[in-house]
This record gives C-alpha cells, structure tokens and sequence, in this order.
C-alpha cells in the first residue's frame, strides 16, 4: 500500500508540468494580453502601457516567460502575481478556497446525506409507486441545469420576499456582518448557505441516488443476501450491513471525484448566486486574462483532482479487503 | 483492516438457497427510520425554516446627533452642493466588479476608482453644478501674469484618517517622487506634461506648494484633482520599489489613511466593500455641521445586472446605478408599491460611434478612397436610423450622441446635422462619384462597395446597432459583412495591425469637464485617433486644424475663448464625421424613496461628485 502511495505521489509533479505547460499554451494562443484593454482608454499612453508590459514581464517571449513562472513555483512555492490586483496569487486563492469549501461541503453533506438513504429506500422498493415517483424526481434533478434552478429559486426568493418568506438574494453575509455578534454571525452565515446549497445538492442527490439505488438492487440478488436472510438475521441488518456496506464502493470512487471537484464544481452556482468562491475568481480572471491568476487556479485544482482521486483509491481499498494494491 | 473479518463476503460461499422471492422480499425488506434520526431531523427542518421565515440579521443604523468639525480646523469648506440634510444611515449600492487595488495612483478602472474617489480627494475638485473647478484640500491660489507660477494655499489643520497632519510635504511627494516617477505606471502622469515637461513642484513652507510650468496650461486645475497620498505611509515603499502593488486588496483596510469624506473599513473579495465616515473630514454643509451624513457606504458585488436588479427588487440595495433600459418598464411599474423612482437624467456621458478606416497602410485603394471620401461618410451619417436605434435596442429610453454631452459647457449646438434621409444619403453618394446599378452601390471605377463591419462581440448592445446599422447601409446598396469578435482581437486590429473597415466602438474618457482629455483621440498623432492613428503629419487639412486647435486650447486660460474653440472643432468634425456618432442609453437610476438628496450631476459618473455623495443620507 506504501509502494502504491509514493508511486501515485510520484507522477504528481510530471503531470503537473504537463497540465501547466498546455493550459500556458492554450493561454498564448488566444489574441491579446491583459493590457489589449487597456489600450481602447485614450488617457493611458503606449509608452505607459509598455512600460507595465515591461513590468510584468509580458515584453518576453512566451516560452521565456513560462519558464520563469516555472521555476518561481518550483523553487519558492511563488505562484505569481496577479497583473489585476497586484497581489500574490496565493493570497487571492486562500480569500476565496474556503468560500467555497463551505458551500461544496454543505452541498456534499446534503447530497449524501439524502441521496443513501433515498436511494436505499427505492432499491428495496423496487418498481413500486414509491420508487418510479423518486427516479422520476431524480430525472428531474439530472435534467435541470443547476444554473437554471439558481436563478429560479433566486427570483423565487425575490418574490416572496416580504411576504413572510424573508432568503438572501445571493452572497455570503449581509452587508453589515462585520457588526453582527459571533452568533448572529453563524445564524447569518447558514442563511445564506440555504439556497446555493439547495441547488448544488439537488443536482448531486439525483445522480448519486440512480447510483445507489441501481448497486443496492444488484447486491440484493447476490447470494450472501440470502444467506443472510437464512440465517435469521433481522432485515434492516441485512440490507444496511450486508446490502449496503457492499453497494456503496462504486460510490466511493465517485466520493473520490467530488473531492477533486470541490473547488471547482461549483463554479455555476458560485456565479449566478454571487458566492464569493474560487470558480468565480477564476471565471472572471479568465474574461481578463490574467495570465498568472488563471494558471496558478488551473495548477491548484489540478492537484486537487488528483489528490482526491488518490484519496478515493485509498478509501476503496479501506472499505473492500478485496481491493489491493501492490 | 480489522473489520474485514465480518465482511458478508466471506459467508458467501457454501449456502445455496432459492434464487429469488421477489414478493416476499418486497415484504420483508421494509426500511425503519430510527426514532433518534426523525427527532434530530425534524430538529434541523425546524431550524431551517426559522431560518427562511425569520429572515437573517438586520441591524438598524443609530440616530444621532450633530456632528462639529475638529476645532484645528480654521477655514473648513463648506459645501452648498445639496439641502442641509440629517445624519445617519448606511448606503447599499450594488457594483458588477470587485475593486482591483486601494492604490489611488494606479487604479485605473472604475470598480476600484469609484470607491477611491470617496476615499482621497485632490488640490482642487470639480463642482458638477457649474462644472468650474473649486478649492478642496487647496484653499486659496493666486498666479502670476503669465500664468506660469502658481502658489497654492493648503487649508488649515486638515489631517490624514490616522491624525498625522496633511501637508505641503505629502503634495510635493505625490508628484515627484510617485506621478513622475518612472517606475510607477499611473494614467495620470500624461495629462500633467506640458510640451513633455513635467511641472515643478515645489515645497514653499508647510502650508505653501508652488508649481511652475513651462508654458501657460489651461488643464492645469482639472489635473491637480490629482488624489493627494500620505507620504508618511507610502514613502518606504516608494524607495523599495514596490509602491505599484502597495495598497493592494489584500491590505488591512486601517493601513489605507486617506483624507476624503468615507475611510475603508472592510474588504471581501467577490463580496464587498463597506466605507465608513472619515471622523476628521474638513468639509461642512451650510449650517456649519461637519459632513458626510452617511456612517456607511456598502458596495456589494453581484456577478451581473440580472442580480443587480433583483436585488434592487428585493430592497437589498438603495440605489441601481445606469439602469439598462431593457429594465425600465417592468422597474417602473412595481415603483410605487415598493417605495422607489427612477431618474432619467438624458444620454449617459461618453460618445458612442461608427468609424471607417482611414488608413492607408493595410487597405486596398479601393476602399481607402471611399472611407477618405467625405462624401461617403455623411451619406452613412444620414443613413443611419439612430430613432430606430433608440426604440430597438434601448427600448425607447435613449438619446443620440455627439462628441460633448448636451450639458457640457463646451457643447456646440449649430453644427451639420444628419436626420435620418436616404434620399439625402443616395443624393451625398453620387456626388461623391458613386452609381447605384440593380439595388447595388458601385464607385467612380466600377467596383463594387463591400466591407466589413466589426465591433466586440460580449457587447450585446453594440451587436444590435451593428444589425441595424448593417441593414441601413444594405438600404444604399452597399454590401456589408456584419461581425462581432473578440475584444482583445478587436483591438489588435485597431491598434496594431490596421486591418479593418469599419468598426462601431465607444470610447471612455473625461473630455466633457476638460475636453483637452480626448487629445490622444482628436490630435492626429493621438493613438485613439483610431482612423488613422499615430500620424506624423497630419493627413488632411482639417486634421491639421484640430491639431492647432488642441495645442491653442492647452495654453488658452481664458474660458470664453477656449470655448470658441471647442466650438470650431465641433463643427469641424460634424462636417467631416471622422466619427458617425450613433445613439446611447437615458443614463437611468433607480433609487429609494428614504435616500434623500440624490440628484446626481447629469454630467460625468456620480461617484466623481465627491460633495453631492457627502450629502446624502437615509430616512
């Protein structure tokens, strides 16, 4: 197992390299650079725009300029500044990581947190009334895009606002939460989770209830159910010790890539209901092209990926003594 | 893996037993939800729905009384700008844009300048009633015949946000040591060079600034709201060479001392940005009560006007800055029933335009001949239906453009004007040589009049007047290839490749207060002057006209006669219509019934009236 984790670790960094090195090259080819719009301003000169170019190193050529970069994160962990704000990249990602930890770990807990149980409860209902009504809601989960119900639900909310139903029009805090006590702060806080939680978690509910639901009813016909059941084990032992213990490590795998998906997965949401998150920042560093912010965001998720997969892998082999790695 | 042990796998093996009984396991396998998980499920349900129903936290602001100005302050300014108004309230305004930097040197984009405009003031600031430039952290001036030497007075006991004095020091650095200094890229340093000399600045005594210039320069007040920064704060990194990513958006909002009326106080990425009352703001409203009345100003950042305006909608927010008129009518109707109006105060400032390569590097003669023709570019002018433009695009509230607002003290109004006529436009193009055979435009040499229309794609507005401007022109025969691209690609061709025929832009820019603002569009080596920009010599003689006019306005002081020639130019361009100006949108506001002495300057952006924002508060 050991072995296995170091060799994982060990093709991290070319891996690396080489999602960096694409992601610069795709960056390149598109026309323009940050200061392009700078341009169109009649009150900033040539001379004043060579002058930042020159500042930030966008006077050398391309592979030049890659290679800087490169040994910058290699040698000082120093991801680069970013030419719109002027301020060290990481800073800006540690602003926004934990933003959006919160709202995709408040979705995640919802999605599992309903979809297991839900699921569970379809599979050993199977074609009855109550499971073709939960697959079809679940269809319906699948088949709206999260965009859409963030904007739904927003404009519900503005609606009823006033009307005794009193939700957030999007952000993270009130405007005055740096007034608010300790407490009123949390309150205010989980307020606001409401809504982007609701919409991140449904899509994830639906998807991972299918799956759960299609496991369990294949683990229910295998022969250790019967055995189970012959034996005299009571039947909520047999489908949650036995059935469901032995449904869920596809899903684990699939836990593996929300990990990796945390930061990044959010990114609709995060834009539609103005979470302050990480997509964001990236969206908007992309529009601008700011070189530096969009690969350091790129690498970062990147690795995060593949950590959760890692992470994912070692989960499985935890949970089914049948998986080994050597 | 202790556990493995009890894995069902391991009794899998040696039981064989009836394969399936579907009904009865249907039976059997029922699901208990144990009691414990329905108490603290319910718990949580209750929880959220307080939550839903109850609402988050509200904080009321505090009454309260009279504020006096610090006492060390002998001659404070007072402001006329609004009614004497009452204090308290925070102002929530929402912004589609984070600000970039708190460095009021650098920031050049509107999102960071907005809220550094209520955060640091200059020598002089502009009053958007009269549009003359007025005393702010200078109190008094007094120049020499020639208006070369001008001797500025700074204003008694006037303090930085931390309590260390302002002084002629902080001046006399924020032009030398950071506006002229090379590595520090800032957009302000253009404007303040006179023939390509910096002005000299010079430290008198602790309340005395000179500043000498090479020539008599009529933009001289308008510069010099230049924003003053504390040197005693900035100095370091000045020498450390750092000063350009100094103040950056990950500093501590108390590091940022400023001496306008709101100081920063929060800053949350994506989130926003919350100002409070500076305490030792020098500025007084007629009744000798210190000013601003606001305790907060709120800027939320939303990702889009959708937001924007449910928030609006929803009374998250006081006031929607440049409503788009896509908007109004359905704003309009819930107006009165939730508690707000909606200004409409004329064009929103800033010309937009048509323009048609004039450059000769990169086109074929063909073309070149027919852009260069006057001819041809009224005839286009009278072709555009700028009404339909109005009713399609801005749904009714919009104005046409011209180069200087209507308001601007520099607006000419008798210059060539260009109603929608095609038969005016058929009648300019055969004068100008050319013949329409079978619904098709061709020139004096029998080629046919095909170009390229382009314009930058994320801008839907522009897409739209591109449609219509596209199938005016179709009208006279011309064969035009509409296409919207990518901004960056947009400005390439502009900029640096010159391989264009016709694009539909906007440009921004002041020139309305200062017109001498636009020279980097109007003179001909400018390098906006986007037909044919970065000339050595002028390539026509009424460029070369404009060209003197630019260079006569720069030391003309006398403002009459500067007028006069703003005038001129007016109707030079009207004749030669470098620029066919189109139409824009009502510069619209929707605002709250309890925000009171809003009544922003139709001119300029309203963040920029530094004194009509002072004034305002809540009820």
């Amino acid at each position: 197992m050991a072995r296995y984790i170091v060799r994982r670790l060990l093709v991290i960094p070319p891996l690396l390299l080489g999602i960096s090195l694409l992601a610069f090259v795709i960056i390149q080819l598109a026309p323009g650079d940050y200061l392009s719009t700078l341009s169109l301003n009649p009150q900033i000169s040539p001379t004043l725009i060579q002058e930042m170019r020159k500042q930030f190193g966008l006077d050398q050529p391309a592979w030049k300029q890659y290679l800087k970069w490169l040994w910058n994160v290699a040698a000082h962990l120093n991801f680069g500044y970013s030419f719109e704000f002027k301020v060290p990249i990481l800073d800006l990602i540690a602003q926004r990581l934990w933003n959006t930890l919160i709202l995709s770990l408040s979705a995640m807990v919802l999605s599992w947190g309903i979809a297991i149980p839900i699921g569970t409860y379809a599979a050993t209902r199977v074609y009855s009334l109550q499971d073709r009504s939960l697959t079809f809601l679940a269809y319906l989960g699948i088949a709206i895009p999260s965009f859409f119900l963030a904007l739904l639900l927003l404009y519900l909310a503005a609606t009823l606002k006033g009307k005794g139903v009193n939700l957030p029009i999007g952000g993270m805090q009130s405007p005055e939460f740096l007034y608010l006590s300790p407490w009123e702060k949390m309150v205010d806080l989980i307020h606001h989770l409401l809504l982007p939680t609701l919409v991140l978690g449904i899509g994830g509910v639906a998807y991972l209830m299918r799956q759960m639901r299609a496991n369990l009813l294949e683990t229910l016909r295998a022969d250790f159910m019967t055995t189970a059941r012959a034996k005299g084990l009571p039947e909520r032992t047999v489908v949650w010790k036995h059935g469901v213990r032995n449904a869920i490590n596809p899903l684990i795998t699939l836990f593996g890539f929300e990990l990796g998906s945390l930061l990044s997965g959010a990114l609709m949401v995060e834009i539609v209901m103005a979470w302050p998150g990480l997509g964001r920042l990236m969206y908007e560093a992309l529009l601008r092209k700011d070189l530096y912010l969009i690969m350091g965001d790129l690498v970062i998720g990147s690795l995060l990926l593949i950590i959760g997969n890692l992470i994912s892998d070692i989960l499985l082999a935890m949970s089914d003594p049948r998986i080994r790695y050597g | 893996m202790p556990r493995g042990r009890e894995h069902p796998t391991l009794c899998k093996a040696p039981v064989k037993l009836l394969r399936h009984q579907s009904s009865g396991e249907r039976t059997l396998a029922r699901l208990w939800l144990v009691p414990q998980a329905v108490v603290s499920f319910l718990l949580v349900v209750c929880f959220l729905a307080a939550l839903v129903f109850q609402g988050g936290c509200q904080r009321a602001s505090s009454p309260s009384q009279q504020r006096k100005i610090p006492p060390e302050i002998k001659s404070p300014r007072v402001v006329k700008r609004s009614p004497v108004g009452e204090y308290g309230g925070s102002l929530r305004i929402t912004s589609i844009s984070d600000p970039k930097s708190f460095n009021p040197i650098v920031a050049n984009e509107t999102s960071s300048t907005d809220i550094l405009n209520l955060m640091f003031v200059g020598l002089t600031i502009p009053d958007y009633t009269t549009y003359s430039l007025e005393p702010c952290l200078a109190e008094s001036w007094q120049h020499d015949k020639a208006g070369k030497v001008w001797t500025f007075t700074l204003r008694q006991g006037v303090k930085w946000s931390d309590g260390t004095p302002l002084t002629a020091d902080d001046v006399v650095f924020t032009f030398n040591d950071v506006v002229y200094n090379r590595d520090i890229p800032n957009p302000g340093r253009d404007l303040m060079m006179v023939d390509g000399k910096p002005y000299l600045v010079e430290k008198i005594d602790a309340r005395t600034v000179r500043i000498s210039l090479p020539a008599p320069y009529s933009p001289l007040l308008y510069t010099l709201t230049q924003p003053i920064v504390p040197r005693h704060r900035l100095e370091d990194a000045v020498r450390k060479k750092t000063f350009s990513s100094t103040w950056g958006v990950n500093t501590k909002p108390e590091e940022v001392v400023c001496s306008g009326p709101f100081l920063l106080r929060e800053y949350r990425s994506g989130e926003r940005v919350v100002l409070e009352r500076n305490p030792l703001y020098w500025s007084v409203d007629e009744k000798g009560n210190q000013l601003p009345y606001l305790d907060r100003v709120i800027f939320l950042t939303v990702p889009d006007r959708n937001a924007e305006m449910l928030k609006f909608q929803s009374g998250e927010s006081d006031l929607f800055p440049k409503v788009p008129p896509r908007f109004y009518s359905k704003l309009k109707k819930q107006a009165r029933a939730s508690g707000y109006h909606i200004l409409d105060l004329g064009p929103d400032p800033g010309p937009r335009f048509l323009t048609f390569n004039q450059n000769p590097a990169k086109l074929s003669r063909a073309k070149w001949s027919w852009f260069t023709s006057k001819k041809f570019r009224q005839a286009v002018a009278h072709a555009v239906d700028r009404e339909s433009i109005i009713r399609l695009v801005f749904a009714g509230k919009g104005y046409p453009t011209f180069e200087f607002h209507p308001k601007s003290p520099y607006y000419e109004k008798h210059v060539r004007q260009y109603p929608y006529s095609l038969e005016k436009a058929g009648a300019l193009l055969k004068e100008g040589g050319f013949s329409l055979r079978n619904g098709r435009l061709y020139d004096g040499e029998g080629n046919r009049v095909v170009f390229t229309l382009l314009t930058n794609a994320g801008n839907v507005e522009r897409k739209d007047i591109g449609q219509i401007v596209k199938d005016d022109l179709e009208k006279l025969g011309m064969e035009v290839t509409f296409q919207p691209i990518d901004f960056n690609l947009l400005i390439s061709k502009l900029n640096s490749t010159f391989d264009w025929d016709a694009v539909i832009l906007a440009l921004v820019g002041d020139s309305d207060i200062e017109p001498l603002t636009g020279k980097n569009v109007w003179m001909s080596s400018g390098f906006t002057h986007e037909w044919y920009p970065q000339q050595k010599t002028p390539a026509t003689p009424w460029e070369k006209e404009i060209d003197e006019i630019f260079n006569a306005a720069a030391g003309e002081m006398d403002l009459q006669k500067k007028k006069i020639l703003f005038s001129r130019m007016q109707k030079i361009i009207a004749e030669e219509l470098p620029l066919i100006y189109t139409a824009t949108a009502a510069n619209l506001y929707a605002v709250s019934n309890r925000l009171r002495n809003f009544s922003p300057a139709e001119l300029g952006w309203y963040f920029n009236d530094v004194d009509h924002f002072s004034m305002l508060y809540l009820k």
